[in-house]
């Protein structure tokens, strides 16, 4: 599929050059995302004041900027006088716990579920993957708003409904490799020397898989942080008042005409973030595996 | 073609299964469903009654089976807030929705088309180039937020365009640009859209007509885009239900009057019998979509049904 060859020697135009270089050298998105993971570990030190801090004296402050704005809340309070800044910065740590969870979690599950599909075959592929079909076409919000109507909104229940769709993706995707590696020669000869089915299953098919693994992983974490901040915008994701990105959006969303900056800052935050994943996501496909360049 | 539409239905219904034990098992899990399930103000012969319909002290078995007859009687119980059949309230808000939906894929075709067909043909130009970064924004820009920014912009600081509700065609704009600029459809009818007509322009049949001495523009837009258009049809079909589950999002940000909304207001009021309606409406529709894709496909493509 993938027609151009990687380092293509053709001239190209200036616009293309620079995004085939961006993407060659990310170096940029890992800065941005390393910074966000960097504000998420250290956040009980860095941040100037308590996320759940109210000073109603202090409301609905504008950014330092701004006419009415003070160097104390660089970008602004919201409508409980909660300084803007400290909230993304906890709230980073939310958004990126969220997705690298679901991710690990998901991800085992489905590359296990995955090889053991692919590996034997039969009856086990035809029951994993007819599961793999039914949770890819499920509703996954609307799953995810009835959870939080009968189970109560919490963390743990927004992890529960990600990885019930996470493992399907990697399922299918670790299935679909398996089958075109285990039918090669060094596994035919691995079974011959006499390995166990676990060890050629761990150590002759599985390291052939890491690559796109980990591009799918990678991807998939940029999804993950969108779809919590959704869930947490709708008031089904991680309950108030802990700092999460979506549910400030949505409290800004009341003061849209008057208090901009409530919605915008988050928003520039998970922006900033899913963007800088998905473009370490398209750099390590192209790096690590040529032949998924088309997989989106 | 009848085994390959057998099997598909099969495994729709399949699905259809898991999501019916799933919607049912979920409340069971909450201890009394009829905690979840009628006001906390009900009156305790209405608790009785409805809890006899449910058969809530027969065997679990039993009870799905009662589930599943009601639910083929198109009964979807009675919304907790207003009182009314659920299955009275998804009528009169799903029109909405389709409304929102046919805008966007209208929209994001008007500009998928175009940009897709020109990325192919100048490859690495700025037209390619402005595709794949456009794809790459829409899909790193969450919906809720384009939709609020889109406001304070249009609505807000230009006042051109109205911020929600639903009173005229203006009403329309804002969520349709937001429903189809952001999220995966543009961004993907772009890619799978490039994708195929590289591949197509690179086929036999289109060396061929360029030897015949076919004129480029036809070649491209008549011969080589009536085949790459196939995958990106089928896509457009698969999106379909996601794009409804979608609309949650979009519609309360805009106030929109479709299910989405309806889903939103019912978790703040967590009015079970209706978010429950709205999840099995929406994956019914999404499978039957599917299923009518997928058919369609392999009637289009034979190698499909064999493959």
């Amino acid at each position: 599929m993938a027609r151009e060859a990687p380092f293509d020697a053709l001239p190209r135009s200036w616009s293309a050059s620079f995004l085939r270089r961006l993407r060659s050298w990310p170096v940029i998105p890992a800065i941005i995302f390393g910074f966000f993971v960097a504000i998420a570990v250290v956040a009980d030190w860095i941040t100037p004041y308590s996320p759940y801090a109210t000073a109603l004296s202090n409301r609905l402050v504008p950014p330092f900027w701004e006419e009415t704005g003070t160097l104390a809340h660089l970008l602004g309070t919201d409508r409980l006088g909660r300084d803007i800044l400290s909230r993304i910065i906890y709230g980073a740590r939310v958004s990126l716990v969220a997705g690298l969870a679901a991710v690990a979690v998901g991800g085992t599950a489905g590359t296990i579920l995955g090889l053991l599909s692919g590996y034997f075959g039969r009856w086990a592929d035809g029951i994993i993957m007819r599961a793999t079909d039914a949770m890819l076409s499920l509703p996954i919000i609307l799953i995810a708003l009835l959870f939080a109507v009968t189970l109560g909104p919490s963390f743990g229940n927004l992890i529960l409904v990600l990885v019930l769709v996470m493992w399907a993706r990697f399922a299918r995707l670790v299935r679909g490799e398996v089958l075109t590696w285990k039918e090669r020669e060094f596994v035919a000869l691995a079974r011959v020397a006499g390995c166990s089915t676990l060890r050629i299953l761990c150590r002759h098919i599985f390291p052939n898989v890491v690559n796109p693994l980990m591009v799918l992983a990678t991807l998939q974490v940029g999804w993950v942080i969108i779809v919590e901040s959704s869930l947490s915008f709708l008031g089904a994701g991680i309950p108030p008042p802990t700092p999460s990105w979506g549910a400030m959006i949505a409290d800004g969303r009341a003061y849209v005409t008057t208090a901009w900056w409530l919605s915008f800052f988050p928003g520039l935050a998970l922006v900033l973030v899913v963007l800088a994943i998905n473009l370490l996501g398209d750099w390590l496909r192209d790096f690590l595996d040529p032949r998924l360049r088309n997989l989106n | 073609m009848q085994r390959f539409i057998a099997g598909r239905l099969i495994q729709s219904l399949l699905t259809l299964f898991i999501i019916s034990l799933f919607v049912f098992g979920l409340v069971r899990l909450t201890g009394n469903p009829l905690d979840v399930m009628l006001p906390i103000d009900a009156p305790p012969d209405l608790r009785q009654r409805v809890g006899q319909q449910l058969g809530l002290d027969r065997p679990l078995h039993f009870q799905y089976l009662l589930f599943l007859r009601s639910l083929s009687h198109g009964d979807l119980g009675t919304s907790i807030r207003t009182r009314r059949p659920v299955t009275e309230l998804l009528a009169q808000r799903l029109p909405n929705s389709l409304k929102l939906i046919g805008a966007s894929i209208v929209l994001v075709l008007l500009i998928a088309l175009p940009l897709g067909v020109i990325a192919a043909t100048r490859k690495d130009s700025f037209w390619d180039v402005a595709a794949r970064t456009l794809a790459l924004l829409g899909q790193s820009i969450p919906t809720f937020w384009a939709g609020i920014i889109l406001i304070a912009v249009f609505a807000v600081r230009l006042d051109l365009l109205p911020a929600g509700g639903d009173q005229g065609p203006q009403y329309l704009v804002l969520p349709t640009m937001t429903l189809g600029l952001f999220g995966f459809m543009l961004a993907g009818v772009v890619r799978l859209l490039r994708a195929s007509m590289l591949e197509v322009l690179d086929s036999d049949y289109v060396k061929f007509a360029r030897i015949k001495g076919v004129g480029e523009l036809a070649v491209v837009w008549k011969h080589a885009l009536k085949n790459a258009l196939i995958p990106v049809i089928t896509f457009v079909g698969f999106y379909f239900g996601i794009l409804l589950a979608g609309t949650v999002v979009v519609e309360t940000v805009f106030a929109w009057p479709g299910i989405g909304r309806l889903a939103y207001e019912a978790v703040q009021w967590r009015d079970y019998p209706v978010i429950q309606g709205v999840v099995l409406l929406v994956s019914g529709i999404t499978l039957a979509t599917n299923l009518l894709v997928d058919v369609l496909y392999g009637y289009l493509d034979p190698r499909i049904r064999y493959g």
